[in-house]
């Protein structure tokens, strides 16, 4: 028994195939759907997937965005998602700093501010990775 | 009479024409190919959001309300987005859009709105220019790699603007690309939001046949889910008018082409007629200089 999953981005369908378990960075905390799971949708942050195949599991970073989980298919809507293994590490804590300093300055309430927490919990989580 | 090197001088110069004619069409080719390419990549995201919405709306019902989808309270400001090419010389692609983009400001300012137009690419930026509408934003000689990031801020800009009341309506008039023969100029209502409720699946299914769990609450996702949409749907008029771009262009420097050897043709027979004629003269000339002799 397995899950179909597809994590689609606006250019492109970045991971597609058949897991036993898959978990994913829920707007109120991490969640995991296994097979048989209920309909499901949820928003999802900045963060890691961690697809489980057989033993093995594959980590992606993924961007914001909404997970749909119905009759044993998740699809995961996402910004971004890159592989764990193409991560540049000195780039995202690079990113992470530049996010931090303007959330240090711009008022909560800015488009700049949701930008740079945005782009931090993106940083954050690959460095995480 | 054309002189034997005026019709040779005129070969070489369709000859030149017909290479630069093959050139374009074989460059708008191969970006044809990436647009359709990013287009056709660019589909499962749009459907599944598309899906999505409608299963959110069957679920939530009609009740909900959202800034997104109810009528402003402003009602004398239209916003028409567009989007054209850059460059001419692709067949009507570009008039058709701007007749197209004429007609909606008419429509609206004959019904005593004040129309305010945001236009992409060239063309309609200085057509519209020209004819006096007021241009409010937009950009020219956008690159393929920024759509997204130009849908992003279009997006923003038009939630922000709706937030603060400044339009009654905006209307997106572009190309859609249908295929690499067909486009048509197409202008739809994009805000505030139309959604329907029901309509099956794709696969035939009744939207609201799952009952879902909804995490956080139908109304916060909703809230969520519809400037998605928004830059979705822009993001896709953006790759719809480079890929109908292109065919046109391709289609248009094809046949142009087509005709530059055509002409060729003509010419070369043209040619070869006036050298005999030439040569048979010279024989006259020389045969009737012996016989005088």
């Amino acid at each position: 028994m397995s899950v179909r999953v597809e994590i689609v981005t606006p250019s492109r369908i970045a991971w597609k195939g058949e897991a036993d378990q898959i978990e994913a960075p829920g707007l109120q905390g991490e969640f995991g759907v296994l097979p048989d799971h209920a309909a499901m949708l949820a928003v999802t942050r900045a963060g890691v997937v961690t697809v489980h195949q057989g033993g093995q599991s594959s980590r992606m970073v993924v961007g914001a965005g909404f997970a749909e989980v119905a009759k044993g298919e998740v699809t995961l809507l996402v910004d971004v998602c890159e592989d764990g293994a193409d991560v540049d590490k000195a780039q995202a804590a690079e990113d992470l700093a530049a996010a931090e300093s303007i959330l240090g300055t711009a008022s909560p309430d800015s488009r700049e501010f949701q930008e740079a927490s945005n782009n931090a919990a993106l940083a954050a989580a690959r460095l995480d990775i | 009479m054309a002189t034997l090197r005026d019709i040779r001088d005129r070969i070489g110069t369709v000859k030149n024409t017909r290479k630069i004619t093959k050139a374009m069409k074989l460059v708008a080719g191969a970006k044809l190919n990436k647009a359709t390419k990013a287009a056709l990549e660019a589909q499962p995201y749009q459907h599944t959001l598309n899906r999505t919405l409608r299963r959110v709306v069957a679920s939530v019902g009609e009740e909900f309300e959202h800034p997104m989808l109810s009528q402003p309270v402003n009602d004398t400001v239209v916003y028409i987005v567009t989007m054209s090419a850059d460059r001419g010389l692709c067949g009507n692609f570009n008039s058709m859009l701007n007749k197209a983009v004429l007609a909606e400001c008419e429509k609206h300012k004959a019904a005593g709105k004040t129309v305010k137009v945001i236009a992409y690419g060239k063309k309609a930026r200085s057509f519209l220019e020209k004819r006096g509408w007021e241009l409010v934003g937009g950009a020219a000689n956008v690159d393929p790699s920024d759509y997204s990031v130009q849908a992003d801020e279009l997006a923003n800009r038009l939630v922000t603007d709706l937030g603060e009341d400044r339009f009654a309506e905006v209307v997106l008039v572009f190309n859609q690309y249908k295929s690499i023969m067909v486009q048509e100029s197409t202008a739809d209502r994009v805000l505030p939001m139309a959604l329907e409720p029901d309509g099956a699946d794709e696969g035939g299914e009744a939207a609201a046949s799952v009952d879902y769990i909804f995490e956080p609450d139908g109304g916060d996702l909703l809230g969520r889910l519809l400037p998605m949409a928004l830059r979705t749907r822009l993001f896709q008029a953006f790759l719809e008018t480079q890929a109908g771009e292109q065919a046109k262009r391709m289609t248009a420097m094809d046949s142009a082409t087509r005709n530059a050897s055509d002409l060729i043709d003509t010419l070369t027979l043209d040619y070869n007629r006036a050298r005999q004629a030439a040569i048979t003269k010279e024989l006259i000339e020389i045969v009737s200089g012996a016989e005088a002799l």
